[in-house]
């Protein structure tokens, strides 16, 4: 062929391959071809379920989506009646905990340099078996969740173990059941939130992190209906103006550590006001009064005399004390509260302070509540640690972080350190772990059977169930099953054979349909019916010194509910509910008004020093008008070595250096407000 | 003397018009443009089961909406899973080694088939398509010629309603979707037709479709 002749036919090809699709399908399917580039996310298309469960991290009735058994998300059940479709932040981060970066994957064991190995869980299995076989009878268990029912599995493997030191993280909870113990009260304490008309929450956070969040968030939108008269007056008296106190009728300003002389002074004043009491309070009442408290509390005292005033004329009052970050306050606070509802007769009352019926255990073996909260884990962990009480040759500790959540004066990692053999089961590695010799993954709550079970600050009876949503993670596993199988192991028999059967047993106590509440997820509630009320001594207050305040300047630690817990670290999306206030440049930020900057001599932004005995901690200065003067305010939560890059290298962690001592009589762990500030 | 016969002539043209290489290219082409390509570009794979629709639907009386049915949240279950062919398959109900085989690599194995169907209308993950939305009870309201739900259906997919074993399906080897997915001009014949809007609020903004 001649050129010219070739020029023709490639031409000729050239119009022909145009005038056909090729050239054109061809740079479509390029197009779509970019699509399907490895690094560009794909979706994972699957059966899309809604499933009701419960959160495990706070007891918050959820909807979790499930997309081919892949969690995607969790929202609040609109078909629960017990939380109206409340959600949660903490709640909300279920899913993102869920897959976190800080999931332990395998059993890790520690090895003679320190440093961890991946084991199997046979070799993990066979340790437990021979160490608990060892350790007949100087076993002891920790955990952090009162209200789940596997909590009888876990007391009653420490029973068939010849230990009785079962115990559970220092809690308000526990508090409140001791001084409720010790004025004579029986059952577990309740406060019936929804059915009151006036509330006075002393501390107690409970629009963010004290109690039932999700149902007192119902509560409050049911009680302040949009553009009419709400049917519940709050006060709130704490140190700084958190969601609780923004959404409150009055704050008032009441110095940490001063809770005590507050309470103390307000039965002063109802006493003062012709309310009935027995000789036994109005002599203790006589020792507080709202003037004196004023000043300790740096409190306006007009306003306490209207808070009194609204207490007294209220008809259904209830008034609570609690803390911010769910630790311990002592139990002489509450028993003053639990004295100011006797006073107004609110005890066992609608809308009142209600003794609800103890927990009967599930199993032959396991310990009874008002018994585990008779022990406390901050006193046998300094007891050990002091060489004053011989360590166990085996301790569990099941979703709990000990050594980040207590401050230095519990000597937690010396008491560890003087344990034989510590296991930790844990969802997270955490800095608790970090210390055990054993380490094991547990599964996530969305990921095993469990339950909530009255949690702390509830008013009634109430019971949700959790079920697995999605198989566990990696090799993690439901630590419930795994203590029924090394009982098994060991030969004990603590009654039940899996934890479905005992969820069954909880239901059938009820008189619940477990099927129906497993299916459904609603929440069983059974109305509050025990009017009686009981005959209560306040003998044991008298014997109480009301506390002054011990520095000038007061250190008040609190929590961003948003930004997780000691057992959960910082949820990953959670970094962006951290605020500037709470956290800038790498450092914690020490919250104060401007009065109290003048005071100490700093200025907005500028760096600072917070001391205590147990240490030193750097902080940057920032101002802000809602803490109260005298008063320092910092965000718990920050300040973590475990867990993964979202909560490692923010700050410091507050609860290291803040300082604990032992109540007198009752042993309790108070949580102390003492600080010093020096310019950094 | 010039020996004439050894004269060498010009190649004889065949109408004389020289587009003659013009017109074999061009044929050429159209012919590879037209039918080689597209067709190198296809590769035909088969179903991993050889599902009878027919012996389900009129032998086992079957209706559609059994295993293709909209979800109460508003997702569409296009395909049914293992588990919910196991109700009926467990055991081998017929002869058939289809089916045999189901229940062998499948059922017993708790191997998930749904995660292996090829899906002829496949979309890319930009696109968003709610089966819902799409519904025959909207779209009959005006196009009354369609009165079954499975003539509403096959206008976007195949009609394997009437086949006893699955199509063979076409991947294209450049953008991995099948031949019979969809592509945008297809949904702009109605998306694109002023006529539904504000009958059906099949808007044509960019975010109706991809999100």
């Amino acid at each position: 062929m001649q050129r010219r002749g070739f020029l023709k036919f490639a031409l000729g090809g050239t119009v022909g391959l145009a005038a056909s699709p090729a050239i054109w399908t061809t740079l479509y399917d390029l197009a779509y071809w970019t699509q399907n580039w490895g690094w560009i996310p794909r979706l994972q298309n699957g059966e899309d379920l809604s499933v009701a469960t419960v959160s495990k991290l706070d007891g918050t009735p959820l909807k979790v989506r499930v997309v081919d058994g892949r969690v995607i998300n969790t929202s609040g059940n609109k078909d629960n009646a017990y939380s109206a479709g409340g959600l949660t932040p903490l709640a909300a981060s279920e899913a993102q905990l869920l897959y976190a970066e800080s999931r332990i994957k395998r059993p890790l064991k520690r090895g003679p340099d320190g440093g961890y190995a991946y084991t199997s869980w046979e070799d993990a299995e066979s340790i437990l078996k021979k160490k608990t076989r060892n350790a007949q009878g100087s076993l002891a268990f920790l955990t952090s969740d009162s209200s789940s029912s596997l909590n009888d599995i876990f007391s009653a493997f420490t029973a068939e173990n010849g230990s009785r030191d079962f115990f559970f993280m220092p809690s308000d909870e526990q508090a409140a059941a001791v001084a409720w113990n010790t004025v004579g009260g029986s059952g577990s304490l309740g406060y019936d939130i929804a059915n009151s008309d006036c509330i006075l929450a002393v501390g107690a956070n409970f629009m963010d992190s004290w109690g039932t969040v999700a149902h007192n968030r119902a509560v409050f939108k049911e009680t302040h209906p949009t553009g009419e008269n709400a049917e519940q007056a709050i006060y709130y008296a704490g140190a700084m103006q958190n969601n609780t106190a923004v959404v409150a009728d009055t704050w008032l300003p009441v110095k940490p550590g001063t809770e005590e002389i507050f309470l103390g002074a307000v039965l002063s004043e109802l006493i003062k006001n012709n309310i009935m009491a027995d000789s036994s309070l109005s002599a203790l009442a006589s020792r507080y009064s709202i003037e004196e408290a004023g000043k300790a509390c740096g409190t306006d005292t007009e306003q306490m005399k209207k808070l009194v005033s609204a207490l007294k004329n209220a008809n259904r009052p209830l008034v609570f004390a609690g803390t911010t970050e769910g630790q311990s306050l002592g139990s002489t606070v509450h028993m003053l509260a639990i004295a100011i509802n006797a006073v107004l007769g609110r005890i066992n009352q609608d809308g009142g302070m209600v003794a609800l019926p103890e927990r009967e255990p599930l199993l032959p073996s396991a310990q009874r509540y008002s018994d585990i909260f008779a022990r406390n884990f901050v006193a046998y962990s300094m007891q050990i640690a002091n060489g004053m009480a011989n360590a166990p040759k085996l301790l569990f500790i099941n979703d709990a972080n000990p050594v980040y959540a207590l401050s230095k004066d519990a000597q937690v990692k010396e008491c560890l350190a003087k344990i034989d053999y510590t296991v930790c089961f844990a969802a997270h590695w955490n800095e608790t772990c970090a210390e055990c010799d054993l380490v094991l993954p547990a599964a996530h709550g969305l990921e095993r059977f469990d339950d909530v079970y009255t949690p702390y600050g509830s008013g009634n009876i109430n019971w949700t169930l959790a079920k697995p949503v999605t198989a566990p993670r990696y090799q993690a596993r439901p630590v419930g099953e795994l203590i029924l199988a090394l009982a098994d192991e060991l030969g004990l028999s603590l009654g039940v054979n899996d934890i479905p059967s005992l969820l069954e047993m909880r239901a059938n106590a009820l008189h619940a349909d477990f099927k129906e509440y497993l299916e459904s997820g609603d929440t069983y509630q059974e109305a509050f019916h025990d009017f009686s009320v009981p005959t209560l001594n306040f003998m044991p207050l008298h014997s109480k010194q009301a506390k002054a305040p011990l520095s000038e300047i007061a250190l008040h630690t609190y929590i961003n509910s948003a930004a997780g817990n000691p057992s959960t670290g910082i949820p990953p999306y959670a970094n962006r509910a951290i605020t500037e206030y709470q956290l800038q440049d790498g450092l914690c930020v020490a919250q104060m008004n401007k009065a109290t900057a003048q005071k100490l001599g700093l200025a907005d932004k500028q760096k600072a020093v917070l001391e205590t005995k147990n240490g030193s901690m750097p902080v940057l200065v920032r101002f802000y008008e809602g803490v109260m003067p005298d008063v320092v305010a910092v965000m718990a939560g920050l300040g973590h070595t475990g867990f993964d890059r979202f909560s490692v290298n923010k700050g410091n962690n507050i609860l290291e250096i803040t300082q604990i001592d032992m109540e007198a009589g009752s042993d309790l762990p108070v949580w102390l407000s003492a600080v010093n500030v020096v310019k950094g | 003397m010039e020996d004439k016969s050894k004269e060498v002539k010009p190649a004889k043209k065949c109408c004389g018009c020289g587009f003659g290489p013009f017109l074999v290219g061009l044929v050429l082409a159209l012919v590879i443009g037209w039918s080689v390509i597209p067709a190198i570009k296809l590769e035909e794979k088969k179903q991993p089961i050889q599902f009878n629709h027919v012996v389900h639907i009129e032998n086992a009386g079957m209706a559609c909406e059994e295993c293709h049915f909209i979800r109460e949240d508003g997702s569409f279950n296009g395909l049914p899973n293992t588990a919910s062919c196991a109700a009926c398959h467990e055991e081998a109900v017929s002869e058939s080694a289809e089916e045999k085989r189901f229940i062998d690599e499948y059922v017993k194995k708790g191997r998930e088939i749904r995660n292996e169907w090829l899906v002829y209308q496949k979309q890319p993950d930009n696109v968003f398509f709610s089966h819902a939305v799409h519904s025959l009870e909207r779209c009959a309201n005006c196009h009354t010629e369609f009165e079954t739900t499975q003539q509403f259906c096959n206008i976007c997919h195949l009609d394997v309603a009437s086949t006893t074993t699955p199509p063979v399906y076409k991947e294209n080897r450049i953008s991995t979707y099948s031949v019979n997915t969809m592509k945008m001009p297809e949904c702009e014949a109605c998306h694109a037709n002023p006529g539904h809007y504000g009958t059906t609020n099949a808007s044509n903004a960019c975010f109706v479709c991809h999100k």
